[in-house]
């Protein structure tokens, strides 16, 4: 945001008076109480456009990569009075692969079209909801084997994306960052290796089975990651961020209204969606903390859920290694199917959800709906009255995937 | 809940209002509700303390060109109840002549981009919504690209606005999702 700024002086119309009353403090924004030109006069003009020029009051922020000749696949544009946000507004360009429509016509196990849609959401979540819809059209029930394979890589995307979230809320902080990109990286290391290898969302189950010395491998993997989270300072981590109590609320009408789930939902002091599908329980999870719905509370959402996630994953392993029934045969998978049904699957942002319409076999529509656009809802909401200095943490609070809409 | 226990429920809370059918697709209870009841039948599932459900998804399944006598379009509402652990899908059916349903947002304000996005790639209209724009889309855009008798190989000129540059063209390969 500073580089905005620097790019872009004239943007803002500073106020260091009243910032300099209560640092750090949101506070209620009233039309009496801003700071504006005192006619539209004073605005400053801009030559590219020989008008009075709406810098003034607007910041534009692109998140994606673009093309500066077309629209932005995904842009924030903040209207500002003085160092505070006023409004934040997400803009939906329209760069798009048509993954769903390639969908159709497709057969109901093509697993690799789900994986288009990563970074959506976790490449991995989108093809178990895919699969998961799929099973269940069949009536299917995977074995208890391929249950705990994905319930590990499930806790294994939620260690990646916590910590993700958490290293980029975290950014102004270097000291505090190399333990949270070395736990990112080793999660992301033994998801490619198990993913990669055994195509654990794909419909109906593992094809084949898995090594002793992938197991090993895998082994070392969680130890790798047990070793890099013990150099996260809880603590540390939530000093660092003292100067967001308060700031970057949504509290939780407002997500409910908007339709959210997953880590802003518990930070706000909701109940966690329906986990039914894997099982996982989230009940015991101690929801924002003193500051409900605010940034910091959002921050220690992902810190709990990352450490939960991490305790399970060598519980997952133990349970794999001692798994003695057989797998089902893939062969018993039915051959023509039709039919719409959905499936849900609680990944570490929320609920993606899966509808899946199939006549003869044939995929006629595929949807899949990660738990990006409410979050969009809810960073907007949640910016307002934030300090543009905060603007950065208070986004990465809600552990977004900037390319969302990219299907 | 017990099997088929919302269309028990719809029935004893509002019995004027028409729900056609019930049944169970695993643990989720579908509806196949009537455009004239999807508000009523809306407001009540979202607001009665026996139901309680949150709005997950809006989207729509177009069964061009073998319908089979049904209706086109099918508008596939997901609802989850965190109260009651349980999950629900409310069904529309649309005709192509009339390509309209009650817009939800009234009752879930969720629901006014996935409606947005049901209107931009299928070109269904939710009447009532409060902004009734494309949501993926440029308003340039000919035609609803998840459509099936979209051709998916089609492409359009993109209009860019003057301030970011000539036009270009861009491949759509069947539009967007």
């Amino acid at each position: 945001m500073r580089d905005i700024l620097e790019e872009l002086p004239h943007a803002l119309l500073s106020d260091p008076t009243r910032e300099s009353e209560d640092p750090g403090v949101p506070r209620e924004l009233h039309d009496d109480d801003l700071v504006r030109p005192a006619a539209e006069e004073d605005l400053p003009v801009d030559a590219h456009r020989s008008k009075r020029s709406p810098l003034a009051r607007h910041v534009e922020v692109v998140i994606d990569p673009f093309d500066p000749r077309q629209p932005t696949q995904l842009g924030l544009t903040l209207a500002v009075e003085g160092q505070r946000v006023r409004s934040g507004e997400f803009t939906i360009g329209f760069v798009h692969q048509g993954v769903e429509r390639r969908a159709v016509g497709l057969g109901v196990d093509d697993v690799e079209l789900a994986s288009l849609l990563a970074p959506v959401a976790p490449g991995l979540i989108t093809q178990l909801a895919m699969a998961r819809a799929v099973e269940r059209l069949a009536s299917f029930t995977p074995d208890a084997l391929t249950s705990l394979w994905r319930a590990l890589a499930i806790d294994l995307v939620g260690v990646a994306e916590h910590s993700r979230a958490l290293l980029l809320t975290m950014r102004r902080s270097p000291r505090l960052m190399p333990a949270l990109a070395q736990t990112t990286s080793a999660a992301d290391v033994a998801l490619e290796g198990i993913d990669g290898g055994h195509r654990l969302g794909h419909p109906f189950g593992l094809r084949t089975a898995v090594p002793d010395d992938e197991m090993s491998t895998l082994r070392r993997r969680l130890d790798d990651i047990e070793r890099a989270l013990r150099g996260v300072d809880d603590a540390r981590m939530l000093a660092a961020l003292a100067h967001l109590k308060g700031a970057g609320v949504l509290d939780i009408e407002h997500a409910r209204e908007i339709g959210i789930d997953g880590p802003a939902l518990l930070a706000a002091g909701g109940v966690p969606t329906l986990a039914v599908d894997l099982g996982h329980d989230l009940a015991n999870l101690h929801q924002g903390g003193a500051h409900v719905g605010c940034t910091v509370a959002r921050v220690e959402v992902h810190l709990q859920l990352l450490r939960a996630a991490v305790q399970r994953l060598p519980r997952h392993l133990a349970r794999i290694a001692t798994h003695d029934g057989a797998n089902h045969e893939i062969c018993s998978r039915p051959t023509s199917l039709s039919g719409t049904h959905d499936a849900f699957i609680y990944g570490p942002g929320g609920t993606t959800a899966c509808i899946i319409d199939v006549q003869a076999g044939l995929v006629n529509r595929l949807r899949i709906r990660p738990p990006e656009l409410p979050l969009l809802l809810g960073v907007s909401r949640a910016l307002r009255g934030v300090r543009l200095d905060d603007v950065s943490e208070v986004v990465a609070s809600f552990g977004l995937h900037a390319s969302a809409l990219d299907r | 809940m017990n099997e088929r226990h919302l269309i028990a429920l719809l029935a004893a809370r509002l019995p004027r209002v028409s729900v056609r059918a019930g049944r169970l697709d695993g643990d989720t209870e579908v509806l196949e509700v009537p455009a004239s009841s999807l508000v009523p039948v809306g407001r009540f599932l979202c607001s009665d303390a026996d139901a309680a459900y949150d709005l997950v998804d809006i989207t729509a399944i177009d069964r061009w060109p073998t319908t089979a006598g049904k209706p086109r379009f099918l508008v596939v509402v997901l609802l989850c109840s965190r109260t009651h652990r349980s999950r629900a899908r409310l069904e529309i059916e649309v005709d192509d002549d009339v390509s309209a349903w009650p817009s939800l947002s009234p009752v879930w304000p969720a629901a006014a981009l996935y409606e947005r996005e049901v209107m931009d790639l299928m070109g269904l209209h939710p009447d009532g919504h409060p902004n009734p724009r494309r949501l993926l889309l440029p308003e340039s855009f000919a035609g609803h690209p998840l459509r099936l008798d979209y051709r998916r190989t089609k492409h359009q000129p993109q209009v860019v606005p003057p301030e970011r540059g000539a036009g270009v063209v861009i491949d759509v390969d069947g539009g967007t999702s």
